[in-house]
């Protein structure tokens, strides 16, 4: 007498069933269709998870190298107006030394000259950029080079007189000095005064800074040199013709004593200009470099950008379908649900 | 006397129809009872014509039975795997969100990037120490959600154990009950069902297989082939673990003396949640928990501080372990050390707020300030780069790792991590799958063996008007008979 048949627990079980499923499945729809991704991306990436989190982590890297070279960029920017600013008046200084020889002017414009410039060029190797000192080297906390016009006197002030007093027997504003032979001012200049702003005095008296610049990683791979510093042979040179020409009782010193100080600042002068203009180049050069970098990087972390949203994206207008079919089927289901109960045997018996 | 045989007749299927009313109202009573099977009274036809209910039958289909059994075993092992996976997503989550190990390694990285271009800024050294805290309480965190998934999967073997071992006593009930009343005949009928209730019951926690011997007494066995229940309950034991540590094995499941559990088994669980909750405990957290264990030995080795003078050994730098002083040594390379997620931190000489020093950040020497030897900036220089660029260069090259943590074994530390999170997923991938095609089956094959011994009401309601004509008719038999008998009397008088 047994037909097939299906029974009431397995009818409204799968009814159950059917309905339980097209709601899961909606509530992810839901949550695709309006973020516009995978609902849980691990659960639909699986292995590739490790990917899309490690494009996320490439992508904030090469973020993070684009926004530390852009402060790069800005203090080679400094350093470089700085040394403009040198370089400028190092040429201007040489057209004075030159017309000053020349006998076009006199003793007390060179030296009043020298001295604004001595005291310019302290003030650019100590100029700062967001807190760090720029021309220090690793040494960015501290002030590099020593004011030489600081009262008391400060360090190498004190040495230079002390050298000349040594070498001469007498100061530089003493009488005397008008007495200073040519050959011994040559002397002077090329053995004890070089002496001075080389190290170690240069370390001890004039400057603070150290000889290690400051580097930057400015790609995954590349560190580079981004700074310059006052240890240098030109800032060396600068500071050597500067002071020569100020204080070295310029305005005393005779005629051939005086020629013989100008013609070595004339030479300081000129291979400072040479080491600055090859110093300009060097971070030239690195200011490019930095510049390529960022806009290499700058394209690497779109096209990783790109992978990220092909990895955990969804399409919009499937996420959309989906949404309404399975609205639809949930409908279906519940109306379907109703109108089963209702075929019931028990209604059409009385 | 044929009229009164015709009356006994017609009586006797008075009792008969009655009887079957009665099994048919049990059969609606039973209707939404998913472990009920439909009954039916067999009519047999005895001396004279007349009818009685020999016996009770019950609807039943072996094979779709152990089907289901199987089916259950399978997925309920198989829930317990996606669970605890779902549960250890959590120290993934979304990648959006930047909560991986892998995203807070990058967000340490970017942290050194920015405090390398400006080594003299205290404030970006304090962000190199926040986002390398963070890194340390998210592995100590990341440990801690496996311990616990590990501890609740042992207590879930042992809340297992426990149940088997009660529904064997109950089953014992229900066998013994059933055996008796083949032997006299009884109607066995709900004891049957409520054995097949308790079997199904017993699946959910380990795969059976049942064989079933003369007077319907049955045997149990494990899916692995151990005798469960044989007359009486063999016994299901389990020492639960108070503290399950990184490295510790937790205790195996024994059915009998048996051990089914574990590398040891002889006779394993093939599945339920037992079986489950075994893998959960044995493998899978075992696994991950030696990943994070390799991240943690990764960090130490990349923040490592050597010898300046080159003779010392090196020494664990800003990530440290083990007892607050002295230095701690680095471990082997590409060795798991088991517990080191939980074990890592911050070295308080690197902590302003534990009485270290900032800049050692910087400088190097954090493992002991005491030794000038590990300080890497002899110059004392504030804008020294070289420890930082070091350390970002050891972050960007790639290293060796335990190839047994099942992530990729040589890559940089943070591809490692990106790749632990990608052995996780794929894990929760597979068995997210599984179970979906195991449940779809599952509600398949239980559709279909309700399909075979459910109750349909709308028969059942058939039947019953059958029943109602049936027994109307034999009512009108009785009082025609009765009325013939009358007549005769009559005639007689």
């Amino acid at each position: 007498m047994k037909t097939s048949f299906i029974s009431n627990y397995s009818l409204s079980g799968t009814l159950r069933n059917a309905v339980a499923k097209a709601r899961d499945s909606l509530a992810d729809a839901t949550t695709e269709s309006t973020t516009l991704r995978h609902a849980d991306i691990g659960l639909t990436l699986g292995g590739s998870t490790g990917k899309t989190v490690g494009l996320r982590d490439q992508y904030d890297r090469l973020n993070g190298i684009v926004d530390t070279n852009g402060l790069v960029a800005s203090r080679l920017e400094v350093t470089q107006k700085a040394l403009d600013g040198m370089r400028e008046t190092a040429e201007q200084f040489l057209a004075t030394l030159i017309s000053v020889r020349d006998g076009d002017k006199g003793a007390e414009v060179l030296k009043s000259e020298a001295k604004n410039n001595l005291q310019a060029l302290t003030a650019s190797l100590n100029a700062s950029s967001s807190g760090q000192f720029l021309f220090a080297g690793i040494n960015t906390q501290q002030r590099p080079v020593t004011d030489y016009f600081a009262t008391p006197a400060a360090g190498n002030k004190a040495a230079i007189d002390a050298a000349f007093a040594g070498y001469f027997g007498f100061a530089q504003n003493a009488p005397a000095v008008a007495n200073i032979t040519q050959a011994d001012m040559t002397t002077f200049l090329q053995t004890v005064l070089p002496a001075e702003f080389a190290s170690p005095a240069w370390n001890t008296n004039w400057s603070s800074a150290l000889d290690q610049n400051m580097t930057g990683r400015i790609s995954l791979s590349e560190v580079v040199e981004v700074s310059t510093n006052a240890n240098t042979q030109t800032m060396r040179d600068l500071a050597m013709a500067y002071t020569m020409a100020y204080d070295l009782g310029t305005e005393t010193l005779n005629t051939n004593a005086f020629r013989a100080v100008v013609d070595a600042s004339i030479e300081s002068v000129n291979k400072a200009i040479l080491g600055l203009t090859a110093t300009q180049a060097q971070l030239g050069a690195i200011e490019e470099r930095v510049k390529v970098s960022s806009e290499r990087l700058t394209i690497q972390r779109d096209i990783v950008a790109k992978q990220i949203q092909a990895f955990e994206n969804v399409d919009p207008y499937e996420a959309n379908v989906r949404v309404t079919d399975l609205t639809t089927q949930l409908d279906t289901a519940y109306a379907l649900t109703v109108r089963i109960q209702q075929l019931n045997i028990l209604k059409y018996m009385s | 006397m044929s009229l009164s045989s015709a009356l006994n007749v017609a009586l006797s299927s008075l009792t008969a129809t009655s009887t079957q009313t009665s099994v048919l109202s049990r059969n609606v009573a039973g209707a939404d009872d998913p472990n009920y099977n439909r009954k039916a009274g067999t009519l047999v036809t005895t001396y004279g014509g007349a009818v009685r209910i020999a016996s009770i039958s019950r609807a039943v289909d072996s094979v779709l039975f152990a089907a289901k059994l199987g089916s259950t075993a399978t997925t309920s092992g198989q829930q317990a795997i996606v669970d605890a996976l779902d549960q250890l997503e959590a120290t993934v989550d979304d990648p959006e969100l930047d909560q991986s190990l892998a995203a807070k390694l990058g967000a340490l990285t970017n942290a050194l990037q920015q405090y390398g271009v400006t080594p003299d800024d205290p404030l970006l050294a304090q962000n190199v120490l926040t986002k390398a805290t963070e890194m340390v309480r998210s592995l100590n965190a990341a440990s801690e959600a496996v311990r616990t998934v590990r501890q609740q999967a042992d207590a879930d073997m042992a809340l297992g154990v426990e149940r088997v071992n009660g529904l064997l006593k109950e089953f014992e009930v229900a066998n013994r009950a059933i055996v008796k009343g083949s032997q006299s005949g009884a109607d066995i009928t709900d004891q049957l069902d409520t054995r097949d209730r308790i079997l199904s019951q017993l699946s959910e926690e380990m795969g059976i297989s049942v064989a079933t011997r003369p007077n319907n007494d049955m045997v149990i066995y494990t899916d692995g082939g151990v005798t469960l229940f044989e007359t009486v309950p063999r016994s299901v034991t389990m020492a639960p673990s108070f503290a399950l540590g990184a490295g510790t094995a937790g205790n195996a499941v024994y059915v009998d003396g048996v051990p089914v559990t574990g590398p040891n088994a002889i006779m394993p669980l093939k599945s339920g949640q037992i079986h489950g909750s075994a893998i959960v405990r044995d493998e899978i957290t075992v696994t991950y928990q030696s990943q994070l264990d390799e991240i943690a030995r990764g960090l130490i080795e990349v923040f490592a501080e050597s010898d300046q003078t080159g003779v010392g050994p090196d020494h664990a730098g800003l990530f440290t372990y083990g007892p607050p002083p002295g230095p701690a040594a680095i471990p082997a390379t590409g060795v798991t050390v088991a517990g080191l997620a939980g074990a890592i931190r911050i070295n308080a000489n690197a902590d302003p707020s534990q009485g270290g020093d900032l800049d050692r950040l910087r400088d190097g020497g954090i493992s002991d300030p005491l030794d000038p030897n590990y300080s890497y900036n002899a110059s004392g220089a504030a804008g020294f780069p070289d420890r930082i660029q070091g350390l970002l260069t050891a972050l960007g090259t790639s290293r060796n790792f335990d190839p047994a943590t099942g992530a990729d074994p040589t890559d940089t530390l943070v591809g490692f991590a990106g790749s632990s999170v990608g052995w996780l997923e794929a894990q929760r991938q597979t068995s997210t799958q599984t179970l979906g095609y195991e449940t779809a089956l599952l509600q398949r094959t239980t559709a279909a063996l309700s399909n075979v011994t459910g109750v349909d009401i709308n028969e059942e309601m058939t039947l019953m008007m059958e029943l109602e004509r049936s027994f109307n008719a034999s009512s009108t038999l009785i009082s025609t008979i009765d009325r013939m008998l009358e007549a005769l009397l009559q005639a007689v008088r």
